[in-house]
């Protein structure tokens, strides 16, 4: 059994627990077991970048604490994943900054050499796809669209994985759990969660797009993997519902559905029996 | 900050799905100059991936962003992080954590928060 470091990120510890329940749970099936990551910190985001040049420090905060531990970091979010990548790319490419960040670091103990592998949970499926189909047995009968997270393809060039435009990752994945994946119009389009910071009515209606587009193609489920997806499509979707009503589709998270089809029983999964 | 290699071709404008929702976005900002659009970002990151001059719209975007007063739930969420490490309130942690069955997550010390970001004692302005 390989271990790594589970990176939950701000929004899957504050509010999506199912995500983690699962994602621990099906990751441990196909070889993978995750740890906790005490102490960890938000990642910045696109949050601290935008107030200071010091958000570097936060990321870099956590990619220490994964040396010290030696072990790599798996995330559930695509925005933590990118702004993680990013940081350890600018310290790999950068020793005076790398040799401030490590001043910081210092002060609480720490350092950072570049050791640290950043993968988000796709990624990491993707990599024991075959123990994925191996160990998914059960037939579970609904038909899905999926929402990728931006963020695990694109800036492609950051990323290098998958195809930034029209990625297939997630799709193989479920796939090879048996699940059957209807195409929709709005499939490549960004969720728009992070809008919901700055405007909201906006971003409802670019979510009341999605789901409708998804809907209309048959799709009984969508299945997500990153929390800011969830936040906008899931927990945001009684507000979608309010000014469409009858617009309405359960929010599944991917490690949920693979579970399902690798026979976990769903209160282990976070999911109503 | 300029917007360095722009050319201002608008082709990031193309693919920008903050721009076909309506609002003001750093894609016009780079396109035509109008609008203050920075602070309306999904962070798709299409409008990277389309322009054919590489430009580092991130970097632009978020010193774009220093020169605009911030949204509340921006200020609210850099508060947060500045105070306890987590960009949302995550007071009942522990105890949320135990009724789904998950272990217990030591915090960061805010004091170590502190030391990481030293400058930003005024949210919104880079000291």
């Amino acid at each position: 059994m390989e271990r790594r470091l589970l990176y939950p990120g701000c929004l899957v510890l504050a509010c999506l627990q199912d995500y983690e329940l699962s994602a621990r749970r099906v990751l441990g099936k196909i070889g993978v077991e995750l740890e906790d990551m005490h102490e960890f910190a938000c990642c910045a985001s696109s949050i601290a970048p935008s107030f200071t040049d010091e958000w570097i420090n936060l990321a870099a905060y956590n990619l220490a604490l994964a040396e010290a531990r030696g072990r790599d970091i798996v995330t559930l979010c695509g925005s933590c994943t990118k702004t993680l990548r990013d940081a350890a790319r600018i310290l790999d490419g950068d020793a005076r900054q790398l040799g401030r960040v490590n001043q910081k670091l210092a002060e609480i103990g720490l350092s950072y050499s570049g050791r640290t592998k950043v993968t988000h949970i796709i990624e990491v499926m993707d990599e024991r796809l075959d123990e994925v189909a191996a160990g998914s047995n059960i037939e579970v009968n609904i038909r899905v669209a999926l929402q990728h997270p931006c963020n695990v393809s694109r800036p492609g060039e950051l990323m290098q994985f998958d195809d930034p435009w029209r990625p297939q990752k997630m799709r193989q994945v479920v796939q090879a759990a048996g699940i059957s994946v209807v195409d929709f119009d709005q499939e490549d389009e960004c969720c728009g969660s992070a809008l919901l910071m700055s405007e909201e009515e906006p971003a409802l209606n670019l979510a009341k797009r999605k789901l409708s587009s998804a809907i209309r193609a048959g799709a009984e489920g969508m299945v997500v993997s990153c929390g800011n997806c969830a936040m906008l499509l899931k927990n945001f979707q009684h507000k979608i519902s309010k000014s469409a009503p009858g617009l309405s589709l359960p929010v599944i998270f991917l490690p949920q559905i693979v579970g399902l089809a690798m026979g976990i029983p769903a209160v282990e999964l976070g999911m109503k029996a | 900050m300029d917007k360095g290699k722009c050319t201002g071709c608008g082709e990031c404008r193309q693919y920008c799905i903050v721009a076909r929702a309506g609002c003001a976005s750093i894609t016009a900002v780079l396109s035509d100059g109008s609008g203050t659009g920075a602070w309306n970002c999904t962070n798709c990151w299409k409008c990277v991936e389309a322009c054919p001059e590489d430009v580092d719209i991130f970097t632009f975007m978020m010193k774009k962003r220093r020169e605009l007063e911030p949204p509340a739930h921006y200020r609210q969420s850099f508060d947060n992080i500045r105070h306890t490490g987590y960009s949302m309130p995550i007071e009942d942690l522990n105890t949320i954590r135990e009724m789904w069955g998950l272990g217990e997550i030591r915090k960061i010390d805010p004091a170590k928060v502190r030391k990481l970001l030293p400058g930003t004692g005024r949210p919104g302005h880079k000291r």
